[in-house]
């Protein structure tokens, strides 16, 4: 077995007993992606000789011990910026641009001793649910390659189920970290809005972007997310405060918490594969000592409707400054100014993309944006109170990650609402900017992993973490990729 | 008078003086080299995220204390989307439904004194600059130096009725961003840009008509220029019965015209929405307040404690307080001669027109304050006449000297000519003829006599020693029977 | 129908972004299911507690304003390297001609 097998935090004791050195480590990182990545193509670009390189360097000096990843390497989405690299961000437009600059979340991980291993593959500006929007192929899942591994953050959740990554940056805006870590059988969290800085993340919606870690276990999750939260001067809506050492915490869960199960919105409709399975872990909670309340989201089944018109409202103004001007794509020759930036962005941008542009104009325009944007604002703030009220009764909310196991290539790219409403459980926890997380809760008849969900209150990262971890103890998922 | 009444408010556009662009660490400088202040922020790369400069906020409140307005203790910022090869992100960040500042007056009505209200006052960023060679017409160019420089942007209520009045208002606003210190107001260099909305109506009708919008002004004579010639074609056009057409103008100061810019069917949809990148702007209650106490007393308080305190009359308390320096200088002129009137009348006259002739500011006039009311007593006390006191005044003005220096060392001070000399000396003699008789007859010492009485006859204002030559010879001709 | 031809052309503008005929086509369709699945909002009587401005406001923390001291710029030719086309130290566009 390779050591790229094994969980960030047991590599971590490890290489801090100097046990292994981060050479061998990044060595057998390397040998896997070499053997697994034509087939899985998780990364856009895989960075194999500055990592092995830096490893070498890190591995001839004892310095990184003391470093909280004691220079682990680390994969980051491709939408977000290491300086002098490529951030493509799955798009033509971006095919070529190099950012000058590194995000927070990356010189955190730095500073904290670990290496970036690479940028992977994602749904063009984390707009998608399968990661076949890319515009540099699509990613499978390691689970069965007929099948997508999620999306947005796909290329992550790949990645780290496949061991081409010990740990992954994935983004969420509607779901895109905890619904591919559903997909791919891994551990996916999207932080509290607000928790992790977002400078450096190439916006999709920023009212709902957060970057969040996909690793093999929740101890691994609690590990990268206390190095990369924290207040950012940099980033106007990071918070202040808050808890930042998530790993002594997930170390000492509570033995009982309460857990509440929305039946309303489960009536949304999904696979009986897995309802079974939800209902199933709700018995194993139980079983175990937790207690489940039923608790009401009654607002939770307009998220999809409210979150495609915020989110593509406010994707239409953030992909605006890609005009073929500055940096980015530019057609060839034209001598008029309007057609340049109409025709660049026409061949710099897919298809998913350019919906959601035109949806996002049309429902901020003049005379549509009360009955459109302004009223699904209103309705979030309906469904953020609903999740207010549900606390009161419980500590953290369980739902089924997606409402179907990871579906095959193709099968709903003509479909786009069709597609959108495979978010339907993860996006009503990012309209109200709360934390979840997505743990795999088993396995379908024909091996596909599946994934349980549970959501805190606002900063409740702390018992989102330590009851997941109570629960991935429950269930004991021990399936694995089989690349 | 004309049948119709024009309508017309202003758009003024502030770059504000902080050191730094309105949400990045770039320094906000002038005149520096092309694409040499950007960073990620101000250049909108991916990923880049703004963080509000608190300086530019508390200018934007002192501006809103100062002329009256409400501070919204919660304020907004939004996106106004538009594409444009200067907008960095195709998106500008601005103000729009809930403004930092709203409903206000402009300190100094202008004209007439007439009331022109603030409708609001709203923080936003500049665009970078467009260049557009003339050896190439095919390209235009982007440098985004001023990419991300704080502006406010005040708008006026349309209380303007007339092209010479928009002009004073324009020029209050920019005394006041002067006052506070939060704008250096130069037009040419764009630091003020002043827009103007002109409409004209029936005279007697209440309803607006369709308004055009004049860009592109950057003095206040083309301010006035522009408003009074987009008035009369307004006018002329309703006279024929024709429609007034929506429209951006741009003001041609070379042909003294208004060319059309944008017509209504070309016109935006800003599609304004909230600026998730930021969160609600917070201003406390104490903080409005210290601002308040911190303000420098305002040209219109300043102007009103003029008129009332000094007795000085309005259209010279404007005058004055239309800069703080001035305003300081003639303070100081005052105290020291205490005659505000007086004080006065020398700042605007010569004062000014030094300032005027050596092209310079007041700080860097050689005439003290304190000179010029010494100077200003002389003339009082009738140690010199007016003419001669504006003549020590150039002097001083050239060389920085004390004026009573000056006139000890010119004898400007002092009666020059032998004929004033000789007819105040006659008078005396004329006057004593006893006195005159009895030293003729040998009493020399009455010499001395007469010497006193032609000096004080003077005014103290002969030269002693010319004074007795002129009495000796003038007594040798009486000797001798002249 | 909430999308025809004529939105999509008046979206393609606002947006800048040129539409083959086949992708209109296509599109038309697509977003006007999509427009009409989200109408569904407009059914909800949402007014209780307006919009949900800035979900951080929920939270306790708040982001500071920043201090008006100047930082380090970014070096001109590492941005002017990427621009797709410079000249003397500018950004080069087609002549601009007011719209």
């Amino acid at each position: 077995m390779g050591l790229n097998e094994l969980g960030l935090c047991q590599l971590v004791d490890m290489l801090k007993a100097g046990d292994v050195s981060p050479f061998e480590v990044a060595s057998d990182l390397f040998a896997a992606v070499e053997a697994f990545e034509p087939n899985i193509r998780a990364y856009i670009e895989f960075y194999a000789e500055d990592l092995l390189e830096q490893t070498k360097q890190l591995s001839s000096n004892g310095g990184y011990r003391t470093k909280r990843f004691a220079g682990l390497p680390i994969a980051v989405k491709d939408n977000i910026v290491v300086k002098g690299k490529r951030t493509t961000c799955g798009s033509r437009m971006l095919a070529d641009w190099a950012s000058p600059y590194d995000a927070t979340v990356v010189e955190r991980l730095r500073s904290d001793g670990a290496v970036i291993a690479g940028k992977t593959n994602l749904d063009e500006f984390g707009m998608g649910s399968s990661t076949e929007n890319s515009a540099f192929g699509p990613t499978r899942n390691p689970w069965n390659t007929k099948r997508v591994p999620g999306g947005s953050s796909g290329g992550s959740a790949a990645a780290v189920a496949a061991g081409t990554a010990l740990a992954a940056l994935g983004s969420d805006t509607g779901g895109s970290i905890r619904q591919p870590a559903g997909f791919c059988g891994v551990v996916g969290m999207k932080p509290s809005y607000g928790r992790v800085s977002r400078y450096g993340l190439v916006a999709f919606a920023s009212s709902l972007d957060q970057i969040g870690p996909l690793t093999k276990n929740v101890k691994d999750c609690a590990l990268v997310l206390s190095s990369i939260c924290g207040w950012d001067a940099r980033d106007s809506t990071s918070l202040q405060n808050g808890v930042t050492d998530f790993e002594h915490a997930v170390a000492d869960p509570p033995r009982t918490f309460t857990v509440g199960v929305p039946r309303d919105l489960l009536t949304m409709g999904m696979d009986a594969v897995v309802e079974a399975n939800f209902n199933a872990t709700v018995e194993l909670l139980e079983a175990n000592g937790a207690e489940v309340a039923e608790v009401t989201l009654p607002h939770s089944r307009y998220a999809v409707a409210s979150y495609y018109t915020v989110a593509n409202a406010e994707a239409s103004s953030n992909l605006a400054r890609f005009d073929g001007v500055k940096y980015g794509h530019r057609t060839g020759a034209t001598s008029d100014l309007y057609t340049l930036v109409t025709r660049s962005r026409d061949e710099g941008f897919g298809d998913e993309v350019k919906r959601r542009i035109l949806l996002g104009t049309y429902v901020l325009s003049a005379g549509y944006y009360d009955a459109y944007y302004l009223q699904a604002e209103k309705v979030r703030s309906l469904i953020t109170t609903d999740f207010d009220t549900a606390f009161d009764r419980c500590d953290v909310i369980m739902m089924p990650t997606s409402p179907t196991p990871a579906f095959r290539f193709g099968e709903r790219t003509d479909e786009p609402l069709h597609m959108y409403l495979s978010d339907v459980f993860t996006i009503p926890a990012s309209l109200a900017g709360l934390p979840g997380i997505s743990i795999p809760s088993g396995t379908t008849g024909d091996g596909l992993p599946l994934g349980v969900q549970l959501i805190g209150p606002p900063l409740g990262e702390t018992i989102v973490l330590q009851s997941a971890a109570a629960l991935e103890q429950m269930i004991g998922f021990d399936g694995k990729a089989v690349v | 008078m004309s049948d119709y009444e024009p309508v017309i408010g202003l758009e003024i556009h502030a770059q504000l003086r902080t050191r730094t662009k309105l949400f990045c660490g770039c320094p906000a400088e002038f005149g520096a080299d092309p694409n040499t202040l950007i960073c990620p922020v101000c250049l909108g790369l991916p990923g880049a995220l703004p963080v509000l400069n608190r300086r530019a906020v508390e200018f934007a409140v002192r501006l809103g204390v100062a002329t009256e307005c409400a501070i919204a203790l919660r304020s907004e910022f939004a996106r106004k989307n538009y594409f444009y090869p200067d907008c960095p992100k195709n998106y500008q960040i601005t103000q729009y439904e809930v403004p930092i500042c709203s409903g206000g007056r402009v300190p100094l009505g202008g004209e007439g004194g007439a009331t022109v209200r603030i409708k609001r006052i709203h923080l936003e960023e500049d665009a970078g600059k467009l260049l557009h060679p003339s050896d190439d017409e095919t390209s235009s160019f982007v440098d985004m130096n001023r990419a991300g420089i704080p502006l406010v942007e005040i708008v006026t209520e349309p209380d303007i009725r007339t092209a010479a009045h928009a002009a004073a208002v324009a020029q209050s606003i920019r005394s006041i961003l002067r006052y506070l210190d939060i704008c250096d107001g130069n037009m040419e260099e764009g630091s003020l840009r002043c827009d103007v909305n002109v409409s004209v109506r029936e005279r007697g009708t209440r309803d607006l008509g369709v308004k055009t919008e004049i860009k592109n002004l950057n003095s206040f004579k083309a301010v006035e220029s522009a408003i009074a010639f987009e008035i009369k074609r307004q006018e002329t056009l309703k006279r024929d019965d024709k429609k007034v057409e929506h429209a951006t103008l741009l003001w041609n100061a070379a042909s003294q015209t208004c060319q059309l810019m944008r017509s209504k069917e070309t016109a935006h949809d800003y599609r304004y929405f909230p600026e998730p990148d930021l969160q609600v702007l917070e201003v406390s209650a104490e903080t409005v307040e210290r601002i308040k106490q911190s303000l420098p007393e305002l040209p219109s308080a300043r102007e009103k404690r003029f008129e009332s305190e000094l007795g000085i009359p309005e259209y010279d308390a404007r005058l004055l307080t239309s800069s703080t320096d001035i305003a300081d200088y003639f303070e100081l002129v005052t105290r020291e001669c205490g005659d505000a009137k007086a004080a006065s009348n020398w700042v605007m006259s010569e004062v000014l027109r030094e300032l005027n002739e050596r092209r310079i500011e007041i700080s860097r006039l050689r005439v003290t304050p304190e000179h010029l009311g010494r100077l200003i007593l002389m003339v009082k006390n009738g140690a010199i006449n007016t003419p001669t006191a504006k003549d020590v005044f150039r002097t001083m003005a050239e060389t920085g000297t004390d004026p009573q220096r000056i006139i000890a060392d010119t004898g400007l001070g002092q009666i020059g000519e032998d004929a004033e000399l000789d007819s105040l000396i006659q008078k005396v003699l004329d006057d004593n003829p006893k006195v005159c008789a009895d030293y003729l007859a040998g009493k020399e010492k009455l010499f001395k006599w007469l010497l006193g009485q032609t000096m004080k006859a003077s005014g103290g204002r002969a030269n002693p020693k010319r004074l007795a030559d002129r009495l000796e010879i003038l007594l040798e001709k009486r000797r001798r029977g002249g | 129908m909430s999308i025809d031809k004529r939105i999509i052309s008046h979206l393609e503008t606002l947006a800048r972004i040129e539409l083959t005929p086949e992708e209109k086509k296509r599109l038309i369709v697509q977003l006007d299911r999509i427009v009409g699945y989200v109408k569904q909002l407009q059914q909800i009587d949402a007014d209780a507690l307006g919009p949900a401005r800035a979900t951080v406001e929920s939270f306790p923390g708040r982001g500071a304003l920043r201090r008006d001291e100047p930082e380090p710029c970014t070096d001109r030719d590492t941005i002017l390297d990427q621009a797709p086309d410079d000249e003397a130290n500018l950004f080069r566009v087609p002549r601009v001609i007011e719209r």
